[in-house]
Order: structure tokens, then C-alpha cells, then sequence
């Protein structure tokens, strides 16, 4: 069934690929846009007003390994990429395990 | 606008076996350490990459570090992804990187912004990675922006690379959109980095049936593994990757652990290099930018050639 079904997408995607590309070609959409508004008070601090969504600042992290939404405090980013919460780098010894940089400060 | 080929297109068109490699833009404004990397990889690569935000972390841009490449002598291939520009950003960053002398991009999608440091930052995907390519080969080739509407002079000209991965599922499927990437107007590819060579075999055996090698340069991407804690590490929590136990328990036998990391990628290249359709190595030296020297010369990748008509010597 499995097979199949493969066989099935290959012979699809196969004639796609020998006839034109089949993302769509541009044109324009109206898509419609959650406005975000801010004022400045005399002290030149802009204001912003709550999205429904919540506050655009960034409070957490997602760790690689463990998965889990953590608090950006209790979570560190290292150079290269490689994102963990603060209990996973301590399994690796706060010492970033693609790029060996020191994670402990 | 005549053609001015960059150095990377004109070692292709040479037939040369090309060398990149990659430089990661700081998360800071200074661009020291990327002209640094770049006098380092001066010789021993034909060009390098600049990545744009990657992994979705804000880093300085990838055409500003293309610019310090370019400043150090080197060749910049800037990466552009599709997450953080709408198709008028995008163009507009294109026409400067060209007007600044930068000629090779790839063009990808980008890592998703919630797995970064701002994820909750909106993201943008006005167009795809195909889509993009084929925006950059219409600017090229037709002279027109996409909204149809003629660029009436000094058109970007740019070599355009995009990416593909052999080891994402499902595996049959892979080349088809390679395929798609190359009728939109990508003219060379890098691939995702490869460990398991077995299936980088079978894949591009897919790839020669479909004569794609024939249609596009196919750069294999490699990445010398440190230790092996960093293989172990990619090995459970890196996706869209393969790394074998074998890679692992022989990195973890080893008396001297990057001695031995040098050694597999340059078994790796050496192997990869015997491949009908294999075009080049991209070595990615994620953190240890410093050994990719020693690799190319243990892999008999030295001295780079000259490209025809260029003068400078490239990284
Ligand atoms: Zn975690
Ligand atoms: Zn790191």
C-alpha cells in the first residue's frame, strides 16, 4: 500500500518535473493584517498597544532537546546555533556540544 | 549587462573538482572575525558562503559579511532565505548585494523562526525557495522584476545555488524537487551534509537517471565531526541527518579524537569524489573553521585552481 502510494507520488512529481515547475507563479493576494499601533509619550518610550496575540517581546525559547517552551532566563543560545534550556546544557557540561564554546557564564 | 562571471561559475564551467566552505555571521557588529575566517580560507576554498540568520538567530547579515569577504580578497556566495523578506525586500537586497560586487547566491528557505532567538517574531515566506530561484533567474535572464514590470538597465546577474537534502523522507521524492529547483533556474546545489555515503550513492544514482548532474553542479556538503560528543549529539538531535554508530564508536575509539574527525572527512571526500556527477565539496566546519586547511590538503584538494581571466585568488 505503502509502495504504492509512492509509486504513485513518483509518477505524479515525475511528470510535474519534466513540465514546468508547479509552485504557483506570483500574483498578488489581499491578505488581511493584524496592525500593531504605537505612539510615543513626552518621554519618547514608544507605547505599544497589546495584540490580542500577546506581547511581541521574546520571553522564552524552544530547547532543542528536550522540546520543552522555557523562560529565556533559564535557557541559553550559543553562537552557533545550538539553543537549550538550562537543564539540558547542564547534561553537557555547559559546554556547547557542536562548537565546544564555553556555556557556563 | 555583460556577462561578468563569478569565480566559483568559471571553476564549474572549467571542470574543476571546487572547494567552499562556510562562514556563520556573529551575533555582533563587528566583522573582524568573518574577514579573519575569510584571509584564513584564502587558498583553500574557491568561495564561501555567508549564512543569513541562521537557525533563525539575528546575526549581522549575510550580505554585509559578503562584503567583508570581498574586503579580505575572498568570494562570497550570500545565502538568502525566504523567511524574513517579502519579494520587494528580497529584490531590493539582490540589486545591492550584485551592485557591491557579490555574484553567487543560494537561494533556501530558511530554519522556521520559533526554533531561534525571537520566536515569536511574525515570519514572512511571501515566496518559496522555488519561487525564488526563479525570481533571481527572471531578473537575470528576462530583465523583469517580479512584477513583470523591465529592469531597464544593469540587471543582477547573480550564479544561483539552492540547496537539497538526500537524506530527508521520502527519499525517492528528494530528486524530484531538485529537479523542480533546477527548471525554476538553479544552476549548482549544495546538499545537506552527508555521513552515510552508501545512501548519498543510491541518491545520486537517482539523480544521474534523471541526467541532473548534467543540468546543475552538485556540490556534496561535508562537516569534519570534532569529537564524539559532537557526533552523538547530531546524531540524536540534529534532524534531517544521518549520522551512523560506525561514525560514532570510531571517533569515540580514538586516541587523538580530532585526528581522527580529519581523517573521516577526508576518507569522505576522497570517496565522494570518485562519484560520477559529483561536482565539488562544501565543507561545512561548524566551530572549526581553522582545520579546513589541513583537510584540503590531506585531501589532496591543493593547490586551487585559476579560474580563466580572474586574477584574484579567492576563499
Ligand atoms: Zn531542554
Ligand atoms: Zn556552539
Amino acid at each position: 500500500m505503502q509502495i504504492q502510494g509512492i509509486q504513485k507520488l513518483q509518477t505524479d512529481e515525475n511528470r510535474q518535473a519534466s513540465q514546468e515547475p508547479d509552485s504557483p507563479s506570483l500574483h498578488i493576494i489581499t491578505k488581511p493584517v493584524e496592525t500593531e499601533e504605537i505612539s510615543f509619550g513626552e518621554t519618547a518610550e514608544p507605547i505599544r498597544e497589546q495584540r490580542k496575540s500577546g506581547w511581541t517581546v521574546t520571553a522564552y525559547y524552544w530547547c532543542r532537546v528536550c522540546k520543552q517552551k522555557t523562560p529565556v532566563t533559564d535557557a541559553k543560545s550559543c553562537d552557533c546555533g545550538v539553543t537549550m534550556c538550562n537543564v539540558c546544557w547542564a547534561e553537557w557540561d555547559f559546554t556547547c556540544p557542536i562548537c565546544e564554546s564555553d556555556m557556563s557564564k | 549587462m555583460s556577462e561578468n562571471k563569478s569565480r566559483l561559475q568559471t571553476l564549474f564551467e572549467q571542470g574543476e573538482f571546487v572547494v567552499t566552505g562556510e562562514i556563520g555571521p556573529p551575533k555582533s557588529a563587528n566583522g573582524e572575525g568573518i574577514r579573519k575566517h575569510a584571509e584564513h580560507l584564502k587558498g583553500y576554498c574557491d568561495a564561501t558562503n555567508l549564512t543569513d540568520n541562521q537557525t533563525a538567530i539575528v546575526r549581522l547579515s549575510s550580505i554585509a559579511a559578503g562584503m567583508h569577504v570581498l574586503k579580505a580578497g575572498g568570494e562570497p556566495i550570500i545565502q538568502m532565505t525566504c523567511r524574513d523578506r517579502n519579494r520587494i525586500a528580497i529584490q531590493s537586497d539582490l540589486l545591492g548585494a550584485y551592485s557591491l560586487g557579490m555574484k553567487n547566491m543560494l537561494c533556501l528557505t530558511g530554519d522556521h523562526q520559533s526554533f531561534g532567538n525571537h520566536p515569536t517574531a511574525a515570519n514572512v515566506f511571501d515566496v518559496d525557495s522555488i519561487q525564488l530561484i526563479r525570481m533571481v533567474k527572471r531578473m537575470k535572464d528576462e530583465k523583469v522584476f517580479a512584477c513583470g514590470e523591465a529592469i531597464k538597465k544593469d540587471e543582477p546577474r547573480f550564479f544561483i545555488g539552492a540547496v537539497a537534502n538526500p537524506f530527508a523522507d521520502p527519499f525517492e521524492v528528494r530528486v524530484y524537487r531538485m529537479e523542480k529547483k533546477i527548471n525554476a533556474g538553479a544552476q549548482f546545489f549544495q546538499t545537506q551534509i552527508i555521513f552515510d555515503l552508501e545512501r548519498f550513492e543510491r541518491w545520486m544514482e537517482l539523480v544521474r537517471e534523471r541526467g541532473l548532474h548534467e543540468r546543475a553542479y552538485i556540490m556534496a556538503g561535508v562537516m569534519p565531526v570534532k569529537s564524539a560528543k559532537v557526533a552523538a549529539y547530531m546524531q540524536k538531535n540534529v534532524s534531517g541527518m544521518i549520522v551512523p554508530d560506525e561514525m560514532v564508536t570510531r571517533l569515540k575509539n580514538a586516541e587523538d579524537q580530532q585526528a581522527e574527525a580529519v581523517e573521516i572527512c577526508v576518507e569522505q571526500i576522497k570517496h565522494i569524489r570518485k562519484i560520477k556527477g559529483v561536482s565539488g565539496v562544501h565543507i561545512m566546519a561548524v566551530g572549526w573553521e581553522e582545520i579546513v586547511p589541513s583537510i584540503a590538503e590531506k585531501a589532496g584538494l591543493l593547490p586551487r585552481p585559476q579560474a580563466a581571466g580572474i586574477a584574484r585568488v579567492a576563499g
